[in-house]
């Protein structure tokens, strides 16, 4: 948990301060007297002041605090701030959303127009520093000079990134003095934010997918307004195709639309026809054809996995002898025979059938019935009476997960060592029984799929799955829309302070008033 | 309380030397009147009744004198009984002392035949009698009593508003907090002939053992003021005290009142027959 207003806190005095009031109120005993003012006079003379006059006028102290601080916080306070905090940092969100156009202008350049109203304001000797907020956060300028700051943020852009929140919370975290954010989004990042825009009225393409059994494409839309719409979606492919598809996507949900193509194309357009405010979500493009697709290579024999691996359609298969026969670049290595790894490319993935000797622990030569293991990739696997007659318990290996467990020990792992996503597996894959079950292909696929990921490859660059609106914080968190106007860059809003103390000493009279005090 | 009863029998109620108005009983006026007690003698103006020239006197002085004789009157006794929140402090000490005060007063007053007035001044100012004679009515007052809690604040400055026709004696009895005293005290003195204070107090109220920190609530306003009580504010608190009985007292004499200081802890029977105006 964290606070966008810690000092706020200090409030909790208050609490101390009724609690003792309670405390002393428990501890002293109550004792009737018949007329209090004889009390009175010989409290005066003992204490040396009127407290009778005090007393009276004890509740019209408190109501004129009251009103004072009411009318101190109606005349909106600034508090003006010291040297120490003449550091300022600019954060700018430059992610997708901050594309979007309305009046002809995109929130980015009106975020920079904003921000550079902001440095102009502050102090000749203010140290700006500068940051752009996307899927990380990108500091431009630390402690510059106010000029060096304006020009440096003429010279941003904006990104197609979703915005990373907890990313650019922590970064902001770390950087002193006042910190201002200039967001199309309703966050509250504990510090001082400039809104940029209002409701975003966008529908967009966050992902798309293929099916190359049946030839269907899947397109994902999400509709980011706070209105339904029906979207229609034009597929196109590289032979002139097209093909539209329609659906009514509800206000911030996601539908899916199908379509089914009659032969694979190379590729795939698909866009929205029609026009809102963030153009950069409303196109996909959807690389199909061989030459985009995973290269998979086996070096040596294995029957049963060469099979697997042909059944593949997303995959591009070939089979080698040895290593020596690869001529072209590939993307994965499934090593059928014991091979060496060092001359593989550095950005491959590798799934070694014949483990190194290092990586073998015991051997055994007895029937062993095979288990899941703690990968996701083994989740779910249905291994009821597999089972392996030969090979070698594998060592643990540091940062690998087991994929299969012979008697409670790993025979099949994965992980990543040096940069490189490797799979061993020490069972002899054309002799188990393994292969005539389902579970067989399922984790071949799983098996390429998680060594492939990553290695997509696209024409462009296609909008992300989902970016942050900020709108789905806004109801929850309500926090606080402030425009650039009539903001001083070197002073703090104080008024809300002056109108919390008025309620706490409100609180006080009433309690004054109750006790007659 | 026939105890308490047969012990105040034989007490009587008297003025000391107040001119009685009112009707026929068995008190010696100050006015000569048709009574057998011989009172003195003035010179005879003409237009007087001369069956009263003291011929005798004539006789020796040669000077005509007329024979003036006391009257024997009904007197008119009023007792108010502060019935305040304040009289109920220290337990029922303090309001069962001033009840039983003002009915031993009343008893004697109805039994010697006088006319009676009680009046119970709480919240409001209530006659519970007006003027009436006869011992029968006291154990009506009795009962009356029985059922009043001391409660509210006292306001004695309505104190007029209940006061019809002339009064003889009147016998406050209060603890007498308040601001209205000295206001009620000089309405008393103009209106009744003798008026007696009977300042009832608790050994507490005069003299308070309490300790530490305590929280003070005043009985009829309800007013609260947090004290620490030393030794120092107890013996402030007690010399503002005797200043308020002094105060009180000396308003009285001023005003030719009788005062008493009646302390609840004290038998009932002794205070009556040390009150003013209360004769063996």
């Amino acid at each position: 948990m964290s606070f966008a207003q810690p000092f706020n806190l200090l409030y909790g005095i208050f609490l101390a301060i009724i609690a003792i009031f309670y405390l002393r109120k428990k501890q002293a005993a109550e004792y009737r007297v018949s007329w209090i003012k004889m009390w009175d006079e010989a409290i005066v003379e003992e204490a040396g002041l009127n407290v009778s006059r005090l007393r009276k006028n004890l509740l019209l102290v408190i109501q004129l605090v009251c009103a004072l601080m009411l009318v101190m916080s109606s005349a909106k306070p600034l508090l003006t701030k010291g040297e120490q905090e003449k550091r300022v940092v600019i954060a700018l969100d430059g992610s997708i959303s901050m594309n979007a156009r309305e009046n002809g202008v995109t929130r980015f350049e009106e975020a920079k127009a904003a921000a550079q109203e902001y440095i102009k304001a502050l102090p000749a000797d203010a140290a700006v520093s500068l940051l752009l907020l996307k899927s990380g956060a990108e500091e431009y300028l630390r402690d510059a000079e106010k000029s060096r700051a304006q020009k440096e943020l003429q010279a941003l852009a904006c990104t197609s990134d979703s915005l990373d929140v907890q990313k650019a919370a922590a970064v902001l975290e770390t950087y002193p003095g006042e910190k201002v954010v200039f967001t199309d989004k309703d966050l509250d990042f504990g510090t001082t934010s400039v809104k940029i825009g209002g409701r975003l009225d966008d529908a967009g393409i966050t992902g798309a997918s293929f099916d190359y059994y049946s030839r269907t494409l899947l397109c994902r839309l999400k509709n980011y307004s706070d209105k339904g719409k029906t979207i229609a979606v034009k597929a196109e492919d590289d032979w002139g195709g097209k093909i539209i598809g329609r659906a009514y996507v509800p206000a911030g949900g996601e539908q899916y639309i199908s379509f089914e193509l009659d032969r694979i194309p190379d590729m795939v357009r698909l866009g929205i026809i029609g026009t809102d405010m963030l153009a950069e979500d409303d196109s996909y493009v959807l690389p199909l054809g061989d030459e985009y697709k995973t290269k998979v290579v086996m070096i040596g024999e294995n029957p049963y996995m060469e099979a697997a691996l042909k059944s593949m359609a997303e995959i591009h298969f070939e089979k080698a002898e040895s290593f020596d026969d690869i001529t072209k670049t590939f993307d994965i290595f499934v090593l059928a025979q014991k091979q060496t790894t060092v001359h593989l490319p550095e950005e491959c993935g590798v799934w070694k059938l014949y483990p190194d000797e290092g990586d073998c622990g015991e051997a055994f030569d007895h029937a062993v019935l095979l288990q899941p293991g703690n990968s996701s990739m083994s989740s779910g696997l249905v291994l009821a009476g597999i089972y392996a007659d030969r090979g070698c318990f594998l060592k643990q290996k540091e940062g690998f997960k087991s994929m299969l467990l012979a008697d409670g020990r790993p025979v099949m792992i994965c992980g990543e060592e040096n940069g490189r996503r490797q799979i061993i597996s020490s069972i002899d894959f054309s002799k188990i029984n393994m292969v005539m079950t389902p579970a067989f292909p399922v984790l071949v696929h799983r098996s390429i799929k998680w060594l492939s990921e990553g290695m997509a490859k696209s024409l462009e660059a296609n909008p992300p799955q989902t970016f942050v609106t900020g709108a789905e914080f806004l109801d929850r968190k309500g926090s606080a829309r402030k425009g650039a106007a009539g903001m001083n860059p070197v002073a703090r809003d104080v008024g809300r302070m002056f109108a919390l103390t008025a309620m706490v000493f409100m609180a006080l009279e009433l309690e004054v008033y109750r006790r007659e005090l | 309380m026939e105890d308490f009863l047969r012990e105040i029998g034989r007490l009587r109620l008297a003025l000391p030397a107040a001119v009685i108005k009112g009707g026929t009983g068995v008190h010696r006026g100050a006015a000569a009147g048709h009574s057998q007690e011989f009172y003195g003698h003035h010179g005879y103006i003409p237009g007087e009744d001369i069956r009263k020239i003291d011929w005798k006197a004539y006789a020796r002085t040669e000077q005509l004198f007329v024979k003036e004789f006391t009257e024997e009157k009904q007197m008119h006794v009023r007792i108010i009984l502060d019935a305040s929140a304040s009289m109920g402090f220290g337990g029922r000490c303090k309001w069962e002392a001033a009840k039983l005060i003002s009915l031993g007063l009343s008893h004697i007053a109805l039994k010697q035949g006088d006319r009676l007035s009680f009046v119970l001044a709480g919240q409001k100012m209530e006659v519970l009698k007006q003027e009436k004679a006869g011992i029968e009515g006291f154990f009506e007052l009795v009962c009356l009593l029985k059922e009043i809690r001391p409660e509210g604040a006292s306001d004695f400055e309505r104190i007029m508003e209940t006061m019809t026709g002339s009064t003889t004696m009147t016998y406050v009895i209060s603890d007498f907090f308040g601001e209205w005293v000295e206001k009620t005290v000089d309405f008393l003195g103009k209106d009744t002939q003798y008026s007696v204070l009977v300042h009832t107090l608790a050994q507490e109220e005069i003299s308070p053992s309490i300790e530490g920190d305590l929280k003070l609530i005043d009985m009829e306003t309800g007013a609260v003021r947090r004290i620490r009580a030393t030794q120092q504010l107890k013996e402030k608190y007690r010399r503002r005290m005797r200043e308020f009985m002094s105060r009180i007292k000396y308003m009285c004499m001023d005003r030719g009142m009788g005062y008493f200081m009646a302390e609840c802890e004290e038998p009932p029977v002794k205070l009556i027959k040390s009150i003013p105006g209360v004769y063996a």
